[in-house]
């Protein structure tokens, strides 16, 4: 395109790049800063630096809270991931295909947990739980399931909206095609329909690791002494010591999550998706 | 192979009725057309006739089994979309296999039909490849082997060469025709485009707002079509108001025109001409109906010369000639030039 040269166009491009330029450095200073945090000496959280070592991530294995609660984020994560898509994939297929009564305001409740602020949700979860854990004996807050059920009503809205999207883009002829030529609705489902949203599966599945993983809001809720995920033990340690170790722990979660969107991305376009 | 039976078949959606009433018998092996315009209730018959669409009422067959209340993957019909819906995650031999493996049949055979039915298209040579890999072209061209390699009692086809180009639309066209004699097997096609209705069907359903207009041979059609709405839509046609009694043989224009005719078996208000029925000439000639007039319009197409020839009564009429024709016989058909225009009795049909 050609650009045009009257003082009013050149004003206009340098104020569309200065504020791309300080949109862009406020997502990435905390970035680059907690990966410098995290390799320097000082023994306080603290600049400048007084020299650099790599000692704080053999300080985060030496923490049994750390190796414990990612250990337990991790399996929470997969376990809310696995059970989110069981949960959604259905759901996500008949709210496509299907028009009946109600729908929409199911798609809306399933929605909700996006607009619901996740501390209302944690605290909510939290003294149903601890209402259920009364009434039954059952325990419910700091077990897996207790922290799974959680997580899993955080990752629906985002399940439901990457599988509802591809699914709407799949043309219904081709199901139609594979049901005319002798597949039953279930055959057509598993030949057709799930092998042609797989992009979708799995950036569902990887979004869900990905919000499951960095939770802090629900899981503090649901947390017991002894039993903390990654983020809240994180949270805990901060309230006793400043030092580079949570940088560090910091680092080794960004990095997780990181990965994950990275290899979503190789399957879905993400700024398209969301 | 079989015959398809439709009887009293309805599809109303809210207040809009999609079909109605529909009655239709397809013999054995022929090429039927559903033809008309979008909204006629084409389409709506057709996808009940594959099962995707339940009917209101009405009882449809295929020989002797009812398959009114069958679901889609029980009937055994091979149907073609006009966006071909090939499974763009299957190679072409995957997609040719499909219906043959959910019917479960051993490796050796699903090959050995896989392979016929894309031999049946010239396409065995690319059966590794994705459908994303072929032209528009091969890709219907396989999706019709796929819906061939389940050996369908019928075959549907929903504008199956609307999303062609001009080029391969006619290409397809042709094979589509040769492949349905060769292989007599009962098909069933919804278009829009009546000169595709017209070069592949052995009878055409002309429908209209969900009922049938007429049913018949493209030639009847042409010939002899039962209504106003059919002769307008099956090729051109010059349409005159006026008034003949039965028995008579002389249709009054009301703009004072006096036309000859064979004779009404009932009386009628309107009489059709097609324009490819109207000969010019310099002279007067013989025929019952011979009229002065001059040549108001003219558009050259090629082979052909499309006129419009308006009478000192006032009315006009569009003239198709060969442009052969007009050179033989030394016209000019120039937009002023003064001629006599005729057509025989037989040709100005009384609707």
């Amino acid at each position: 395109m050609v650009e045009g040269k009257t003082l009013a166009e050149r004003l206009g491009r340098l104020s569309v790049g200065l504020i791309n330029t300080i949109g862009l450095s406020l997502c990435v200073i905390p970035l680059i800063l907690i990966f410098w945090l995290s390799v320097i000496s000082n023994s306080v959280l603290s600049l400048p630096a007084e020299g650099y070592t790599l000692n704080w991530f053999s300080e985060v294995w030496r923490q049994p809270q750390f190796i414990n609660g990612f250990y337990l984020s991790a399996m929470v994560a997969i376990g809310a991931t696995v059970i989110g898509m069981l949960v959604t994939i259905p759901a996500a297929i008949v709210l496509v295909r299907k028009r009946f009564i109600g729908r929409d305001a199911i798609m809306q409740l399933l929605m909700s947990p996006l607009i619901v602020p996740a501390i209302v949700i944690g605290a909510s979860l939290y003294m149903t739980m601890v209402e259920l854990e009364v009434r039954t004996g059952i325990p419910a807050t700091g077990s897996m399931v207790g922290f799974i059920a959680g997580h899993v009503l955080l990752t629906i809205p985002w399940c439901i909206r990457l599988l509802t999207a591809n699914l709407a883009g799949l043309n219904e002829v081709v199901e139609e095609a594979a049901a005319s030529l002798g597949a039953s609705p279930i055959a057509v489902i598993g030949k057709v329909t799930l092998p042609l949203i797989r992009p979708g599966i799995v950036a569902a599945a990887i979004f869900s690791f990905v919000v499951s993983f960095g939770n802090l809001e629900v899981s503090m809720f649901l947390s017991t002494p002894g039993q903390l995920t990654l983020p809240v033990a994180i949270l805990q340690y901060l309230q006793w010591k400043i030092d580079p170790t949570i940088a560090a722990a910091s680092v080794m979660q960004v990095t997780i999550i990181g990965l994950a969107l990275v290899i979503t991305n190789r399957f879905v376009n993400l700024s398209r998706m969301v | 192979m079989a015959t398809v039976t439709i009887e009293n078949l309805s599809k109303v959606y809210g207040d809009f009725v999609a079909v109605e009433g529909m009655n239709l018998e397809v013999k054995d092996g022929e090429f039927l057309i559903l033809l008309g315009p979008s909204g006629c209730g084409k389409t709506t018959t057709l996808r009940m006739l594959a099962g995707f669409v339940e009917q209101n009422t009405g009882r449809l067959a295929i020989g002797d089994r009812d398959i009114t209340a069958e679901p889609p993957y029980r009937r055994n019909i091979g149907l073609v979309f006009q966006n071909y819906a090939l499974f763009p995650h299957l190679t072409i031999f995957e997609n040719v296999a499909f219906g043959l493996r959910r019917r479960k049949l051993p490796e050796d055979e699903i090959k050995t039909r896989v392979n016929e039915a894309l031999e049946l298209v010239r396409l065995g040579h690319l059966e590794d490849r994705y459908p994303k890999q072929m032209s528009g072209g091969q890709q219907q061209r396989v999706a019709i082997a796929r819906a061939l390699a389940i050996r369908p009692d019928i075959l549907l086809l929903d504008e199956p060469l609307s999303n062609l180009d001009a080029k391969l639309r006619l290409q397809v066209r042709d094979e589509l025709r040769a492949l349905q004699q060769k292989l007599k097997i009962t098909t069933i096609m919804v278009t829009h485009d009546q000169d595709e209705a017209m070069y592949v069907g052995d009878r055409l359903v002309v429908m209209l707002e969900g009922k049938i207009q007429q049913i018949g041979t493209p030639t009847e059609l042409y010939n002899h079509p039962a209504n106003r709405f059919v002769a307008s839509f099956i090729g051109r046609t010059n349409f005159i108001e006026g008034t003949i009694a039965a028995g008579d043989t002389t249709f009054q224009a009301t703009s004072g025109l006096t036309i000859a005719t064979a004779t009404a078996e009932r009386p009628s208000t309107e009489l059709v001409v097609r324009p490819e029925m109207m000969e010019l000439s310099a002279e007067k000639t013989t025929e019952a109906n011979c009229f002065e007039a001059q040549i108001t319009h003219s558009v050259f197409l090629g082979g052909s010369i499309e006129m419009v020839a308006t009478l000192p009564t006032g009315d006009s009429f569009t003239v198709i000639t060969n442009v052969k024709t007009l050179k033989d016989k030394g016209l000019n058909a120039e937009i002023g030039s003064r001629l006599f225009l005729s057509f025989s009795p037989e040709s100005a049909v009384l609707m």
